[in-house]
């Protein structure tokens, strides 16, 4: 074994979001593959959602414990919920672990698209879709998952400083969480 | 891209549909045909090449076992270059044999695209097709090897010779690393199954474009504590040694390729592939890549062919059992491949069961996956 250790961790409900959230961390952090622990829920109806907000508690714990400097990315779907539902979950998810809530040093970031990822996958693309419209089931890109690696570079050119606000609500707050692993 | 493979009567395989994507994960217990699907395909392959003649690739014992069935089919689906193509090819196994019509021979080969024939041999008569589908020339041919891999390439048929060459191109790769030999007396085009000539491949590969070269050599200097490069040494008239050099303590190190431990020799060959074949275009079909490789290894390198096929560069195929292999592509791209007491064998989607919170590997082991409730176990 290598005496090198994971810098970023990512959670995430699917692969697809969980490869758009690390091409961004490969790029804004100048990692490589070797330096990220990538991990994907099982699906099925809810079940990914109840695994990430199991396993964020679990996360927190282990990076306050072992490695402070550790980034940890947390990505949920909103679906039609509104963001902030899912940032009271994991904010609840914390608590009910008994641990205390995230302060605003920690390199702990939440990616909440509003709908699903292929949401930003299409903004971040240029298909320009609002965060009512169901992308996934309109097939709104032809091929998702080869959009990701331009989609996660825009992405970074948008979390660089006087980058003008995306138009979705989600995404610009994605933005300012996903700005902490830099801090 | 191969997106489609049907396989009837060839051994466990009856009737059977393998459809592919881009990436595609094949699970499924020990015993369920797993490594049949790459076994038909090499073999396709070397019909194709004309390698051998079809008695030799499609020998009796090939049939499957509790059928009496004299007619195996293979189907290949394949998109690319500009198109969507149909192979199939027949082949007949007969008690008897005559010098003009072989013991075991092809009765039908055909290729078309998008629905229109590009060429069709059947009942010892070839026809050709022009790119535009106009008939060519008819002429009769030996049922004993297959004719589609000898049609010389010119202007009108550049879509039967991409045809071809894709699947001459095709890789299908069973690691061994104790067996892979550090000296090189030929250069080869191909890696061989089990990976023997990795070096005299990489002879001629690291001679072509240096920017994959430069790739892999990044990524083996981040993987392999100390590596500085590949090198070849003379060994001879037309004879080189590979040779990987090491930094330590600002001393030089330099061992044979065959004095690298297994694991670092599976990692040499899983990082090559992926920043030589995958670049070309290539449909690349890895069984158990990760054998050898220690667990800290195997999701840096999974991300890095993902994000490889995902840019749109080829194809990869992977037969595995590992549990960080599962927990990555299952959900996304993974197929299981089931069989019930020495059946036939039959392929699915992989599903999680619903209302569990496992992740796939642990799903799998525990055999609480999918509509069957066998999941990747309870083949015996």
């Amino acid at each position: 074994m290598s005496d090198r250790f994971a810098e970023v961790i990512i959670l995430a409900e699917d692969e697809r979001s969980g490869n758009l959230l690390r091409r961004y961390v490969l790029r804004a952090l100048n990692l490589d593959n070797r330096r990220i622990r990538q991990q994907i829920a099982p699906s099925g109806k809810g079940d990914a959602k109840q695994w990430v907000l199991g396993q964020y508690s679990n996360e927190v714990s282990a990076v306050r414990k072992l490695h402070r400097k550790t980034g940890l990315v947390v990505h949920l779907d909103a679906d039609t919920d509104p963001v902030n539902r899912r940032a009271n979950q994991l904010a609840a998810a914390l608590k009910a672990s008994g641990q205390d809530g995230r302060e605003s040093t920690e390199r702990v970031s939440h990616a909440i698209p509003r709908r699903e990822t292929e949401t930003w996958l299409c903004v971040l693309t240029g298909v320009q879709v609002d965060e009512e419209t169901d992308c996934k089931r309109k097939r709104s890109l032809p091929d998702f998952d080869a959009a990701v690696q331009r989609a996660a570079l825009k992405l970074y050119e948008q979390t660089r400083a006087n980058a003008p606000a995306p138009g979705l609500p989600s995404l610009a707050t994605a933005i300012s969480e996903l700005q902490r692993l830099e801090a | 891209m191969l997106k489609r493979l049907y396989i009837d009567n060839f051994r466990a395989l009856v009737n059977t549909d393998l459809a592919l994507e881009r990436r595609t994960l094949l699970m499924g217990a020990n015993g369920t045909g797993k490594s049949t699907f790459a076994d038909v395909l090499l073999r396709l392959q070397w019909l194709i090449s004309g390698i051998s003649k079809t008695d030799e690739i499609f020998t009796s014992d090939t049939l499957t076992r509790w059928q009496n069935v004299p007619r195996q089919r293979f189907e290949l689906d394949v998109t690319g270059s500009g198109g969507d193509y149909h192979y199939e090819v027949v082949v007949e196994h007969r008690k008897t044999a005559s010098a003009e019509e072989p013991r075991t021979r092809i009765v039908r080969e055909v290729l078309k695209t998008d629905s229109d024939p590009l060429f069709h041999f059947e009942e010892g008569l070839v026809h050709l097709y022009r790119d535009d589908h106009s008939a060519g020339p008819e002429y009769p041919f030996d049922w004993g090897r297959s004719a589609l891999g000898t049609i010389t390439p010119r202007g009108d048929n550049q879509k039967l010779t991409w045809f071809v060459r894709w699947l001459r191109g095709l890789t299908v790769l069973r690691p061994n690393p104790p067996g892979m030999l550090d000296l090189v007396e030929r250069d080869d085009f191909l890696i061989a199954v089990d990976t023997r000539n990795f070096a005299a491949w990489y002879h001629m590969a690291s001679s072509g474009d240096k920017r994959h070269d430069r790739q892999l050599h990044d990524d083996l200097v981040d993987v392999l504590p100390g590596f500085d490069a590949l090198n070849f040494e003379a060994a001879g008239p037309n004879r080189w040694l590979l040779r990987a050099d090491f930094s330590r303590s600002g001393e030089k190190v330099m061992l044979r390729f065959g004095e690298l431990s297994d694991g670092q020799r599976a990692l040499i060959l899983l990082y090559a592939v992926a920043r030589f074949l995958l670049p070309e275009g290539r449909t690349v079909l890895l069984d158990e890549p990760d054998n050898y490789v220690s667990l800290d290894e195997i999701q840096p390198w999974l991300l890095s062919v993902t994000d490889i096929v995902d840019g749109g560069s080829g194809q990869l195929v992977l037969v595995s059992h590992h549990p960080e292999i599962f927990n990555q592509w299952a959900e996304s791209h993974g197929t299981v491949a089931e069989r019930e007491s020495c059946g036939p064998i039959r392929t699915r989607k992989f599903s999680s069961a619903p209302g569990v919170e496992l992740l796939p590997a642990e799903a799998v082991a525990r055999g609480w996956t999918g509509a069957s409730g066998a999941g990747g176990n309870g083949s015996q």
